[in-house]
Protein backbone atom coordinates (compact mmCIF):
# COMPACT_ATOMS: atom_id res chain seq x y z
CA UNK A 1 0.00 0.00 0.00
CA UNK A 2 1.78 3.44 -1.00
CA UNK A 3 0.10 6.87 -1.50
CA UNK A 4 -0.70 5.52 -5.08
CA UNK A 5 -2.71 2.67 -4.30
CA UNK A 6 -6.10 2.66 -6.34
CA UNK A 7 -8.59 2.06 -3.87
CA UNK A 8 -11.86 2.41 -5.97
CA UNK A 9 -11.17 1.48 -9.27
CA UNK A 10 -14.11 2.45 -10.92
CA UNK A 11 -12.91 6.62 -9.94
CA UNK A 12 -9.54 6.45 -9.62
CA UNK A 13 -9.56 7.44 -6.27
CA UNK A 14 -6.05 7.21 -4.00
CA UNK A 15 -4.95 6.24 -0.86
CA UNK A 16 -3.40 9.37 -0.24
CA UNK A 17 -7.39 10.97 -0.88
CA UNK A 18 -8.60 8.86 1.56
CA UNK A 19 -5.77 9.64 4.17
CA UNK A 20 -6.78 13.30 3.28
CA UNK A 21 -10.45 13.09 4.11
CA UNK A 22 -9.85 10.47 7.04
CA UNK A 23 -7.67 13.81 8.50
CA UNK A 24 -10.54 16.07 7.52
CA UNK A 25 -12.81 13.79 9.90
CA UNK A 26 -14.50 11.02 7.58
CA UNK A 27 -15.30 8.00 9.73
CA UNK A 28 -17.69 6.13 7.13
CA UNK A 29 -17.29 4.49 3.74
CA UNK A 30 -20.39 7.26 3.18
CA UNK A 31 -18.40 10.13 4.74
CA UNK A 32 -15.45 9.04 2.24
CA UNK A 33 -17.85 8.31 -0.62
CA UNK A 34 -19.07 12.06 -0.15
CA UNK A 35 -15.51 13.61 -0.43
CA UNK A 36 -14.28 11.24 -3.02
CA UNK A 37 -16.82 9.79 -5.08
CA UNK A 38 -15.63 6.76 -3.99
CA UNK A 39 -18.21 4.16 -4.23
CA UNK A 40 -19.99 6.02 -6.56
CA UNK A 41 -18.80 4.94 -10.02
CA UNK A 42 -19.76 1.87 -12.09
CA UNK A 43 -19.52 -0.97 -9.73
CA UNK A 44 -21.74 1.29 -6.83
CA UNK A 45 -19.31 0.13 -4.29
CA UNK A 46 -19.53 -3.58 -4.97
CA UNK A 47 -15.67 -3.79 -5.34
CA UNK A 48 -14.28 -1.51 -3.23
CA UNK A 49 -17.07 -1.51 0.39
CA UNK A 50 -14.85 -3.61 2.47
CA UNK A 51 -11.29 -2.44 1.53
CA UNK A 52 -12.33 0.94 1.82
CA UNK A 53 -14.08 0.51 5.44
CA UNK A 54 -11.29 -1.71 6.32
CA UNK A 55 -8.76 0.37 5.89
CA UNK A 56 -10.66 3.22 7.68
CA UNK A 57 -11.34 0.99 10.88
CA UNK A 58 -7.17 0.17 10.62
CA UNK A 59 -6.20 4.05 10.63
CA UNK A 60 -9.37 5.55 12.92
CA UNK A 61 -8.91 2.61 15.04
CA UNK A 62 -12.48 2.43 14.28
CA UNK A 63 -14.31 -1.12 14.44
CA UNK A 64 -15.62 -2.71 11.51
CA UNK A 65 -19.10 -3.29 12.96
CA UNK A 66 -19.37 0.24 13.42
CA UNK A 67 -18.62 1.00 9.94
CA UNK A 68 -21.90 1.45 8.34
CA UNK A 69 -23.22 -0.90 5.34
CA UNK A 70 -23.42 1.82 2.31
CA UNK A 71 -27.04 1.98 0.94
CA UNK A 72 -27.57 0.40 -2.30
CA UNK A 73 -29.81 2.00 -4.37
CA UNK A 74 -32.36 0.77 -7.10
CA UNK A 75 -31.00 -0.13 -9.89
CA UNK A 76 -28.10 -3.12 -8.61
CA UNK A 77 -26.54 -3.20 -11.63
CA UNK A 78 -25.72 -0.31 -14.46
CA UNK A 79 -28.42 -0.62 -16.91
CA UNK A 80 -29.21 1.18 -20.34
CA UNK A 81 -32.44 3.77 -20.34
CA UNK A 82 -34.35 2.40 -22.67
CA UNK A 83 -33.95 -0.89 -21.18
CA UNK A 84 -36.76 0.54 -18.84
CA UNK A 85 -39.00 1.54 -21.32
CA UNK A 86 -42.29 -0.45 -21.58
CA UNK A 87 -43.34 -1.66 -25.36
CA UNK A 88 -45.21 1.38 -26.30
CA UNK A 89 -42.63 3.84 -26.85
CA UNK A 90 -44.73 6.71 -27.64
CA UNK A 91 -46.33 7.45 -24.92
CA UNK A 92 -43.88 9.84 -22.49
CA UNK A 93 -42.56 8.86 -19.38
CA UNK A 94 -43.43 4.76 -19.41
CA UNK A 95 -41.78 2.36 -17.79
CA UNK A 96 -42.08 -1.02 -16.96
CA UNK A 97 -41.41 -0.28 -13.49
CA UNK A 98 -44.27 2.36 -12.89
CA UNK A 99 -47.64 0.92 -12.04
CA UNK A 100 -49.96 3.29 -14.31
CA UNK A 101 -49.19 6.21 -16.62
CA UNK A 102 -48.79 9.56 -16.35
CA UNK A 103 -51.40 10.91 -18.49
CA UNK A 104 -54.27 8.41 -17.57
CA UNK B 1 -14.64 -40.20 -11.87
CA UNK B 2 -15.86 -38.73 -14.94
CA UNK B 3 -15.47 -35.49 -14.71
CA UNK B 4 -17.58 -33.44 -17.41
CA UNK B 5 -18.61 -29.81 -17.29
CA UNK B 6 -21.78 -29.40 -19.09
CA UNK B 7 -22.00 -25.66 -19.21
CA UNK B 8 -18.63 -25.65 -20.88
CA UNK B 9 -18.50 -28.67 -23.15
CA UNK B 10 -20.91 -26.83 -25.15
CA UNK B 11 -17.87 -24.47 -26.22
CA UNK B 12 -15.75 -26.97 -26.78
CA UNK B 13 -18.10 -28.01 -29.74
CA UNK B 14 -19.33 -24.99 -30.57
CA UNK B 15 -18.48 -23.16 -33.90
CA UNK B 16 -15.92 -20.41 -33.94
CA UNK B 17 -17.20 -16.85 -34.75
CA UNK B 18 -15.53 -14.09 -35.59
CA UNK B 19 -15.51 -10.49 -34.35
CA UNK B 20 -13.56 -7.15 -34.15
CA UNK B 21 -12.11 -5.58 -31.42
CA UNK B 22 -10.79 -1.90 -32.00
CA UNK B 23 -10.97 -2.55 -35.77
CA UNK B 24 -8.94 -5.85 -35.30
CA UNK B 25 -10.98 -8.90 -36.70
CA UNK B 26 -10.41 -11.87 -34.22
CA UNK B 27 -11.49 -15.50 -33.64
CA UNK B 28 -13.59 -16.84 -31.12
CA UNK B 29 -15.75 -19.97 -30.00
CA UNK B 30 -19.17 -18.86 -29.39
CA UNK B 31 -19.94 -19.21 -25.71
CA UNK B 32 -17.38 -17.61 -24.53
CA UNK B 33 -17.38 -14.25 -22.82
CA UNK B 34 -16.15 -11.27 -25.03
CA UNK B 35 -13.21 -10.70 -22.27
CA UNK B 36 -12.05 -14.34 -22.38
CA UNK B 37 -12.29 -14.19 -26.20
CA UNK B 38 -10.34 -10.79 -26.20
CA UNK B 39 -7.53 -12.40 -23.35
CA UNK B 40 -7.67 -15.52 -25.70
CA UNK B 41 -6.25 -13.53 -28.36
CA UNK B 42 -3.69 -11.87 -26.47
CA UNK B 43 -5.82 -9.12 -25.65
CA UNK B 44 -5.83 -7.70 -21.78
CA UNK B 45 -5.80 -4.29 -21.43
CA UNK B 46 -9.47 -3.16 -22.67
CA UNK B 47 -10.48 -0.10 -21.03
CA UNK B 48 -8.68 2.76 -19.38
CA UNK B 49 -9.39 4.34 -15.94
CA UNK B 50 -11.87 7.33 -16.00
CA UNK B 51 -9.16 9.90 -14.08
CA UNK B 52 -5.97 8.88 -14.64
CA UNK B 53 -5.64 6.72 -18.07
CA UNK B 54 -4.32 3.84 -16.44
CA UNK B 55 -4.91 0.78 -18.45
CA UNK B 56 -7.64 -1.81 -16.89
CA UNK B 57 -9.02 -5.15 -18.04
CA UNK B 58 -11.30 -7.79 -16.42
CA UNK B 59 -10.76 -8.52 -12.91
CA UNK B 60 -13.43 -10.90 -11.20
CA UNK B 61 -15.42 -11.80 -14.30
CA UNK B 62 -18.70 -11.83 -11.99
CA UNK B 63 -19.82 -8.84 -13.66
CA UNK B 64 -19.76 -7.18 -10.18
CA UNK B 65 -16.65 -4.83 -10.32
CA UNK B 66 -16.95 -3.30 -13.57
CA UNK B 67 -13.23 -2.87 -15.43
CA UNK B 68 -13.81 -4.99 -17.67
CA UNK B 69 -16.50 -2.17 -19.81
CA UNK B 70 -16.36 -2.02 -23.27
CA UNK B 71 -18.69 -0.18 -25.84
CA UNK B 72 -20.25 -2.88 -27.66
CA UNK B 73 -22.25 -2.50 -31.26
CA UNK B 74 -22.72 0.77 -30.14
CA UNK B 75 -23.96 0.33 -26.64
CA UNK B 76 -21.23 1.63 -23.75
CA UNK B 77 -20.28 0.22 -20.34
CA UNK B 78 -21.24 -3.24 -21.17
CA UNK B 79 -19.41 -5.83 -19.32
CA UNK B 80 -17.09 -8.16 -21.53
CA UNK B 81 -16.87 -10.50 -19.07
CA UNK B 82 -20.68 -11.38 -18.88
CA UNK B 83 -21.27 -10.74 -22.75
CA UNK B 84 -21.45 -13.94 -25.05
CA UNK B 85 -19.39 -12.93 -27.53
CA UNK B 86 -21.48 -13.30 -31.34
CA UNK B 87 -20.46 -13.15 -35.04
CA UNK B 88 -19.69 -9.78 -35.97
CA UNK B 89 -20.18 -8.26 -33.06
CA UNK B 90 -18.11 -4.96 -32.48
CA UNK B 91 -16.72 -4.14 -29.71
CA UNK B 92 -14.35 -1.22 -28.58
CA UNK B 93 -12.84 0.46 -26.13
CA UNK B 94 -14.59 2.99 -23.88
CA UNK B 95 -12.93 6.89 -24.71
CA UNK B 96 -13.41 9.97 -23.49
CA UNK B 97 -14.36 9.96 -19.71
CA UNK B 98 -10.95 11.48 -18.73
CA UNK B 99 -11.40 14.27 -21.15
CA UNK B 100 -14.29 15.69 -19.25
CA UNK B 101 -13.39 14.99 -15.90
CA UNK B 102 -9.37 17.24 -15.32
CA UNK B 103 -8.58 20.53 -13.57
CA UNK B 104 -8.72 22.21 -16.86
CA UNK B 105 -12.52 21.51 -16.85
CA UNK B 106 -12.96 22.73 -13.51
CA UNK B 107 -13.87 19.00 -12.45
CA UNK C 1 -45.00 -13.11 -14.43
CA UNK C 2 -46.28 -14.20 -11.27
CA UNK C 3 -45.18 -17.03 -8.90
CA UNK C 4 -44.86 -18.54 -4.75
CA UNK C 5 -41.25 -17.84 -4.80
CA UNK C 6 -38.53 -16.15 -6.66
CA UNK C 7 -35.40 -16.81 -5.86
CA UNK C 8 -32.27 -14.43 -6.47
CA UNK C 9 -29.29 -16.47 -7.59
CA UNK C 10 -29.33 -19.80 -8.93
CA UNK C 11 -26.49 -21.34 -7.46
CA UNK C 12 -26.11 -23.94 -5.42
CA UNK C 13 -27.77 -22.79 -2.70
CA UNK C 14 -30.54 -21.17 -4.95
CA UNK C 15 -31.44 -24.10 -6.49
CA UNK C 16 -31.36 -26.19 -3.52
CA UNK C 17 -34.24 -24.00 -2.58
CA UNK C 18 -35.87 -24.22 -5.50
CA UNK C 19 -35.88 -28.21 -5.59
CA UNK C 20 -37.36 -28.02 -2.10
CA UNK C 21 -39.97 -25.44 -2.45
CA UNK C 22 -41.21 -26.59 -6.58
CA UNK C 23 -41.17 -30.14 -4.88
CA UNK C 24 -44.44 -28.90 -3.18
CA UNK C 25 -46.03 -27.60 -6.25
CA UNK C 26 -45.26 -23.75 -5.72
CA UNK C 27 -44.57 -22.38 -8.88
CA UNK C 28 -41.17 -20.87 -8.87
CA UNK C 29 -38.52 -18.76 -10.68
CA UNK C 30 -35.02 -18.73 -10.26
CA UNK C 31 -33.45 -15.23 -11.53
CA UNK C 32 -29.63 -15.44 -12.44
CA UNK C 33 -26.93 -13.21 -14.20
CA UNK C 34 -25.19 -15.48 -15.59
CA UNK C 35 -25.82 -17.59 -19.08
CA UNK C 36 -26.35 -21.00 -17.30
CA UNK C 37 -27.23 -21.88 -14.04
CA UNK C 38 -25.31 -23.47 -10.97
CA UNK C 39 -23.21 -20.73 -9.61
CA UNK C 40 -19.92 -21.17 -8.66
CA UNK C 41 -19.79 -24.80 -9.09
CA UNK C 42 -19.59 -24.24 -13.02
CA UNK C 43 -16.20 -23.89 -12.48
CA UNK C 44 -15.29 -26.21 -9.76
CA UNK C 45 -13.78 -29.20 -11.05
CA UNK C 46 -12.33 -30.78 -7.42
CA UNK C 47 -14.37 -32.97 -5.62
CA UNK C 48 -17.26 -32.00 -3.25
CA UNK C 49 -16.26 -32.92 0.12
CA UNK C 50 -19.48 -33.53 3.03
CA UNK C 51 -22.73 -33.60 0.97
CA UNK C 52 -26.12 -33.86 2.32
CA UNK C 53 -27.45 -36.71 2.83
CA UNK C 54 -29.94 -36.18 0.12
CA UNK C 55 -27.09 -36.58 -2.74
CA UNK C 56 -27.22 -40.27 -2.73
CA UNK C 57 -23.86 -40.19 -5.35
CA UNK C 58 -21.59 -38.74 -2.60
CA UNK C 59 -18.70 -38.19 -5.01
CA UNK C 60 -19.03 -35.47 -6.98
CA UNK C 61 -17.57 -32.39 -8.69
CA UNK C 62 -18.45 -28.84 -8.89
CA UNK C 63 -19.67 -29.13 -12.22
CA UNK C 64 -21.20 -32.43 -11.60
CA UNK C 65 -23.28 -31.02 -8.48
CA UNK C 66 -24.19 -28.34 -10.71
CA UNK C 67 -25.62 -30.75 -13.44
CA UNK C 68 -27.40 -33.07 -10.76
CA UNK C 69 -29.02 -30.00 -8.96
CA UNK C 70 -30.35 -28.88 -12.82
CA UNK C 71 -31.66 -31.79 -13.19
CA UNK C 72 -33.33 -32.51 -9.83
CA UNK C 73 -35.48 -29.17 -10.39
CA UNK C 74 -36.78 -30.20 -13.98
CA UNK C 75 -39.79 -32.11 -13.01
CA UNK C 76 -41.37 -29.28 -11.24
CA UNK C 77 -42.75 -25.76 -12.19
CA UNK C 78 -39.09 -24.44 -11.71
CA UNK C 79 -38.45 -21.65 -14.76
CA UNK C 80 -35.05 -20.37 -14.55
CA UNK C 81 -34.30 -16.90 -15.80
CA UNK C 82 -30.99 -16.52 -16.81
CA UNK C 83 -28.88 -13.83 -18.04
CA UNK C 84 -31.38 -11.59 -15.91
CA UNK C 85 -30.11 -9.01 -13.19
CA UNK C 86 -32.30 -8.12 -10.01
CA UNK C 87 -32.31 -4.17 -10.20
CA UNK C 88 -34.98 -3.39 -8.02
CA UNK C 89 -38.55 -3.34 -6.26
CA UNK C 90 -41.73 -1.35 -6.87
CA UNK C 91 -43.23 0.05 -4.00
CA UNK C 92 -45.80 -2.73 -3.97
CA UNK C 93 -43.14 -5.44 -4.06
CA UNK C 94 -42.94 -6.33 -7.57
CA UNK C 95 -39.56 -7.39 -8.63
CA UNK C 96 -37.73 -5.41 -11.63
CA UNK C 97 -35.07 -7.83 -13.77
CA UNK C 98 -33.22 -6.30 -16.35
CA UNK C 99 -30.69 -8.10 -18.73
CA UNK C 100 -29.58 -5.02 -20.62
CA UNK C 101 -32.30 -5.01 -23.21
CA UNK C 102 -35.34 -5.41 -21.20
CA UNK C 103 -37.22 -5.13 -17.61
CA UNK C 104 -39.25 -7.62 -16.57
CA UNK C 105 -41.49 -7.52 -13.33
CA UNK C 106 -42.28 -10.47 -11.33
CA UNK C 107 -44.86 -10.71 -8.44
CA UNK C 108 -43.67 -13.11 -5.59
CA UNK C 109 -44.96 -14.37 -2.38
CA UNK C 110 -41.84 -15.23 -1.52
CA UNK C 111 -38.08 -13.86 -2.18
CA UNK C 112 -34.87 -16.10 -1.67
CA UNK C 113 -32.14 -14.23 -1.30
CA UNK C 114 -29.45 -16.46 -2.21
CA UNK C 115 -26.69 -14.12 -4.49
CA UNK C 116 -23.62 -16.49 -2.57
CA UNK C 117 -20.75 -14.73 -1.92
CA UNK C 118 -18.06 -12.25 -3.75
CA UNK C 119 -13.67 -12.07 -3.86
CA UNK C 120 -12.34 -9.33 -2.06
CA UNK C 121 -8.84 -7.96 -3.45
CA UNK C 122 -6.00 -7.65 -1.60
CA UNK C 123 -5.04 -3.95 -2.75
CA UNK C 124 -1.13 -3.05 -3.50
CA UNK C 125 0.23 -0.72 -6.22
CA UNK C 126 -0.67 -1.89 -9.46
CA UNK C 127 -3.08 -4.85 -8.43
CA UNK C 128 -5.51 -2.75 -11.30
CA UNK C 129 -3.15 -3.85 -13.96
CA UNK C 130 -4.50 -5.73 -16.70
CA UNK C 131 -3.69 -9.48 -15.84
CA UNK C 132 -4.79 -9.31 -12.13
CA UNK C 133 -7.24 -11.29 -11.62
CA UNK C 134 -9.32 -12.94 -8.62
CA UNK C 135 -8.65 -16.26 -7.63
CA UNK C 136 -12.50 -16.52 -8.58
CA UNK C 137 -11.82 -15.27 -12.40
CA UNK C 138 -8.89 -17.51 -12.59
CA UNK C 139 -10.76 -20.42 -11.84
CA UNK C 140 -13.38 -19.41 -14.62
CA UNK C 141 -11.18 -19.00 -16.97
CA UNK C 142 -9.49 -21.98 -16.73
CA UNK C 143 -11.81 -24.38 -16.22
CA UNK C 144 -15.82 -22.53 -17.47
CA UNK C 145 -13.87 -20.11 -20.08
CA UNK C 146 -11.60 -22.42 -21.01
CA UNK C 147 -8.75 -20.56 -21.81
CA UNK C 148 -5.39 -20.20 -21.04
CA UNK C 149 -4.74 -16.61 -19.81
CA UNK C 150 -1.10 -16.44 -19.21
CA UNK C 151 2.00 -18.24 -19.40
CA UNK C 152 3.33 -17.47 -15.42
CA UNK C 153 1.40 -16.61 -12.54
CA UNK C 154 1.84 -15.66 -9.33
CA UNK C 155 -0.48 -16.35 -6.70
CA UNK C 156 -1.56 -13.77 -3.88
CA UNK C 157 -2.92 -15.39 -0.49
CA UNK C 158 -2.19 -19.00 0.71
CA UNK C 159 -6.14 -19.94 1.63
CA UNK C 160 -6.92 -23.60 0.25
CA UNK C 161 -8.94 -22.47 -2.76
CA UNK C 162 -5.53 -20.83 -3.97
CA UNK C 163 -3.90 -24.14 -3.67
CA UNK C 164 -6.51 -25.84 -5.65
CA UNK C 165 -6.23 -23.15 -8.10
CA UNK C 166 -3.00 -23.45 -8.08
CA UNK C 167 -2.69 -26.79 -8.72
CA UNK C 168 -5.37 -26.73 -11.40
CA UNK C 169 -3.10 -23.55 -13.45
CA UNK C 170 -1.01 -25.68 -13.53
CA UNK C 171 -2.14 -28.56 -14.72
CA UNK C 172 -3.56 -26.44 -17.53
CA UNK C 173 0.49 -25.08 -18.55
CA UNK C 174 0.41 -22.22 -16.99
CA UNK C 175 4.16 -22.26 -14.26
CA UNK C 176 3.15 -20.62 -11.03
CA UNK C 177 5.96 -18.44 -10.28
CA UNK C 178 5.36 -18.13 -6.72
CA UNK C 179 2.93 -18.39 -3.61
CA UNK C 180 3.27 -15.09 -1.88
CA UNK C 181 1.48 -14.41 1.86
CA UNK C 182 1.41 -11.22 3.82
CA UNK C 183 0.94 -13.18 6.69
CA UNK C 184 3.67 -15.07 8.77
CA UNK C 185 1.68 -18.44 8.30
CA UNK C 186 0.00 -19.94 5.17
CA UNK C 187 -3.60 -20.31 5.27
CA UNK C 188 -3.82 -23.99 3.45
CA UNK C 189 -3.71 -27.23 5.64
CA UNK C 190 0.23 -28.33 5.60
CA UNK C 191 -0.69 -31.26 3.45
CA UNK C 192 -2.11 -28.57 0.41
CA UNK C 193 1.53 -26.54 1.61
CA UNK C 194 2.96 -30.42 0.47
CA UNK C 195 1.37 -30.33 -2.44
CA UNK C 196 2.77 -27.06 -3.57
CA UNK C 197 6.04 -27.90 -2.59
CA UNK C 198 6.23 -30.97 -4.81
CA UNK C 199 4.93 -28.79 -7.93
CA UNK C 200 8.14 -27.19 -7.18
CA UNK C 201 5.90 -23.55 -6.43
CA UNK C 202 7.75 -21.09 -4.57
CA UNK C 203 6.21 -20.11 -1.36
CA UNK C 204 6.84 -16.95 -0.06
CA UNK C 205 5.05 -15.78 4.00
CA UNK C 206 5.34 -12.63 6.30
CA UNK C 207 5.72 -10.71 2.61
CA UNK C 208 5.31 -7.14 2.57
CA UNK C 209 5.44 -4.31 -0.12
CA UNK C 210 3.63 -6.23 -2.92
CA UNK C 211 3.50 -3.98 -6.31
CA UNK C 212 2.78 -5.00 -9.78
CA UNK C 213 4.42 -3.00 -12.83
CA UNK C 214 3.98 -3.04 -15.90
CA UNK C 215 3.87 -0.62 -19.50
CA UNK C 216 -0.06 -2.10 -20.19
CA UNK C 217 -0.47 -5.16 -18.33
CA UNK C 218 1.10 -7.34 -15.78
CA UNK C 219 5.38 -8.09 -15.95
CA UNK C 220 6.74 -8.21 -12.94
CA UNK C 221 5.38 -8.28 -9.52
CA UNK C 222 7.89 -7.11 -6.54
CA UNK C 223 8.08 -7.95 -2.77
CA UNK C 224 10.13 -7.99 0.14
CA UNK C 225 10.70 -11.65 1.35
CA UNK C 226 9.94 -12.55 5.25
CA UNK C 227 13.57 -12.95 5.33
CA UNK C 228 14.26 -9.15 4.66
CA UNK C 229 15.22 -9.76 0.65
CA UNK C 230 13.88 -7.49 -1.92
CA UNK C 231 12.45 -10.21 -4.41
CA UNK C 232 10.73 -9.87 -8.54
CA UNK C 233 9.14 -12.54 -10.47
CA UNK C 234 8.55 -11.86 -14.32
CA UNK C 235 4.69 -12.82 -14.39
CA UNK C 236 2.35 -12.08 -16.74
CA UNK C 237 -0.17 -12.93 -14.23
CA UNK C 238 -1.18 -11.92 -10.81
CA UNK C 239 -4.31 -14.08 -8.83
CA UNK C 240 -5.20 -11.73 -5.91
CA UNK C 241 -7.18 -14.33 -2.88
CA UNK C 242 -8.53 -11.87 -0.54
CA UNK C 243 -11.06 -14.15 0.93
CA UNK C 244 -14.84 -13.95 0.10
CA UNK C 245 -17.81 -11.38 1.10
CA UNK C 246 -21.31 -12.32 1.54
CA UNK C 247 -23.04 -10.60 -1.53
CA UNK C 248 -25.70 -8.76 0.71
CA UNK C 249 -26.33 -5.79 -1.72
CA UNK C 250 -30.68 -6.22 -1.78
CA UNK C 251 -30.63 -5.14 2.31
CA UNK C 252 -31.96 -1.76 1.47
CA UNK C 253 -34.07 -2.65 -1.61
CA UNK C 254 -35.56 -5.65 -0.09
CA UNK C 255 -35.82 -4.51 3.47
CA UNK C 256 -33.98 -6.77 5.50
CA UNK C 257 -31.38 -6.11 7.95
CA UNK C 258 -28.15 -6.68 8.65
CA UNK C 259 -26.01 -7.85 11.11
CA UNK C 260 -22.29 -7.51 11.50
CA UNK C 261 -20.68 -11.12 12.33
CA UNK C 262 -16.84 -11.19 11.22
CA UNK C 263 -16.98 -15.44 11.41
CA UNK C 264 -19.58 -15.43 9.06
CA UNK C 265 -18.37 -12.59 6.42
CA UNK C 266 -19.38 -9.38 8.13
CA UNK C 267 -22.70 -8.49 7.19
CA UNK C 268 -25.17 -10.75 6.55
CA UNK C 269 -28.99 -10.50 6.41
CA UNK C 270 -30.34 -11.51 9.93
CA UNK C 271 -32.37 -14.58 10.35
CA UNK C 272 -34.28 -17.05 12.29
CA UNK C 273 -34.33 -20.86 12.37
CA UNK C 274 -36.65 -20.28 9.19
CA UNK C 275 -33.62 -18.97 7.08
CA UNK C 276 -35.82 -15.83 7.59
CA UNK C 277 -34.63 -12.65 7.40
CA UNK C 278 -36.18 -9.50 9.50
CA UNK C 279 -38.39 -8.56 6.45
CA UNK C 280 -41.40 -10.41 5.90
CA UNK C 281 -41.66 -13.24 3.26
CA UNK C 282 -37.94 -12.78 2.86
CA UNK C 283 -35.53 -15.53 3.23
CA UNK C 284 -31.85 -15.83 2.40
CA UNK C 285 -29.73 -18.85 2.49
CA UNK C 286 -26.22 -19.99 0.88
CA UNK C 287 -23.25 -18.05 1.36
CA UNK C 288 -25.20 -14.85 1.53
CA UNK C 289 -26.26 -16.25 5.12
CA UNK C 290 -22.45 -16.95 5.63
CA UNK C 291 -19.31 -17.93 4.22
CA UNK C 292 -19.40 -21.81 4.63
CA UNK C 293 -18.42 -24.96 2.67
CA UNK C 294 -20.33 -26.48 0.07
CA UNK C 295 -22.18 -28.95 1.90
CA UNK C 296 -23.83 -26.44 4.46
CA UNK C 297 -24.54 -24.41 1.44
CA UNK C 298 -26.65 -26.66 -0.11
CA UNK C 299 -28.33 -27.50 3.04
CA UNK C 300 -29.21 -23.62 3.84
CA UNK C 301 -30.86 -23.58 0.80
CA UNK C 302 -32.94 -26.98 1.63
CA UNK C 303 -34.02 -25.06 5.02
CA UNK C 304 -34.82 -22.10 3.47
CA UNK C 305 -37.31 -23.56 0.51
CA UNK C 306 -38.94 -25.49 3.38
CA UNK C 307 -39.32 -22.93 5.19
CA UNK C 308 -40.46 -20.41 2.05
CA UNK C 309 -43.38 -23.87 1.24
CA UNK C 310 -44.48 -23.77 4.53
CA UNK C 311 -45.06 -19.97 5.03
CA UNK C 312 -46.84 -20.46 1.97
CA UNK C 313 -49.23 -23.12 3.71
CA UNK C 314 -48.09 -26.06 1.78
CA UNK C 315 -47.93 -28.58 4.64
CA UNK C 316 -50.63 -29.09 7.15
CA UNK C 317 -48.65 -31.21 9.69
CA UNK C 318 -46.37 -27.99 11.37
CA UNK C 319 -44.82 -31.63 13.58
CA UNK C 320 -43.46 -33.11 10.18
CA UNK C 321 -41.94 -29.52 8.94
CA UNK C 322 -40.02 -28.84 12.14
CA UNK C 323 -38.84 -32.41 12.89
CA UNK C 324 -37.49 -32.04 8.87
CA UNK C 325 -35.85 -28.41 9.50
CA UNK C 326 -34.43 -29.89 12.59
CA UNK C 327 -33.07 -33.13 11.30
CA UNK C 328 -31.70 -30.91 8.07
CA UNK C 329 -30.13 -28.33 11.09
CA UNK C 330 -28.44 -31.11 12.74
CA UNK C 331 -26.78 -32.12 9.33
CA UNK C 332 -25.80 -28.66 9.26
CA UNK C 333 -24.25 -28.64 12.39
CA UNK C 334 -22.18 -32.40 11.23
CA UNK C 335 -21.27 -30.35 8.17
CA UNK C 336 -20.20 -27.41 9.14
CA UNK C 337 -18.36 -28.30 12.66
CA UNK C 338 -16.17 -30.55 9.67
CA UNK C 339 -15.53 -27.42 7.69
CA UNK C 340 -15.18 -24.46 10.52
CA UNK C 341 -16.33 -24.75 14.04
CA UNK C 342 -15.93 -21.22 14.74
CA UNK C 343 -18.64 -20.92 11.15
CA UNK C 344 -21.20 -22.81 12.72
CA UNK C 345 -20.79 -21.47 16.59
CA UNK C 346 -21.26 -18.22 14.69
CA UNK C 347 -24.47 -19.04 12.89
CA UNK C 348 -26.05 -20.64 16.20
CA UNK C 349 -25.14 -17.22 17.78
CA UNK C 350 -26.65 -15.26 14.96
CA UNK C 351 -30.05 -16.83 14.61
CA UNK C 352 -30.56 -16.92 18.65
CA UNK C 353 -29.74 -13.13 18.79
CA UNK C 354 -31.95 -12.48 15.93
CA UNK C 355 -34.92 -14.86 17.71
CA UNK C 356 -34.26 -13.58 20.74
CA UNK C 357 -34.73 -9.78 19.12
CA UNK C 358 -37.82 -10.52 17.78
CA UNK C 359 -39.33 -12.21 20.97
CA UNK C 360 -38.28 -8.37 22.79
CA UNK C 361 -39.89 -6.76 20.28
CA UNK C 362 -43.16 -8.69 20.44
CA UNK C 363 -43.66 -8.56 24.24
Amino acid sequence: MNEETIICPCEDVTYSDLESVLSLGAETFDDVKRFTRCGMGSCQAKACFYQVSKLISKRKQIPLSKIPYTHMRLPLRMIPLESLLGEDKEKPVKTSLSEGHANE
Amino acid sequence: MKQWNPTSCLQEDQEEVSFSFEGRRLRARKGQSVAAALINNGIKKIAVSKKFGQPRGAYCFTGRCYSCTVNIDGCSHVRACMTPVQENMEVEMAKGYFDIRNDDNGL
Amino acid sequence: MDCDVCIIGGGPSGLAAAWQAGKTGLSVIIVDENQMLGGQLKQQRQPIQNLPDIFTNQQLTGFELAHELIHLIEPYDIKPLTGFSFIGVEADGTIGVNNGRETRKIRAKCIIVATGAAEEPILFPGWTLPGSFSIGAMQILINREKIVPGRTAVMIGSSSRTCQVASEMQQAGIIIAGVIEEKAKFDCSPSDLQHLKKLNIPLFAGVSKIRAEGEEEVENIHFKAGDGKEQSINTELVCIDGGLSPVVESNFILGYQLQFNSDLGNWIPSYDSCFHTSAPNVFVAGNAAGITSHGAILITGLIAGLSAAEALGKYSNKETVSKQRKKWWNELKTVEMAYDSTVYQARIQHVKQFEQLKIKQMS
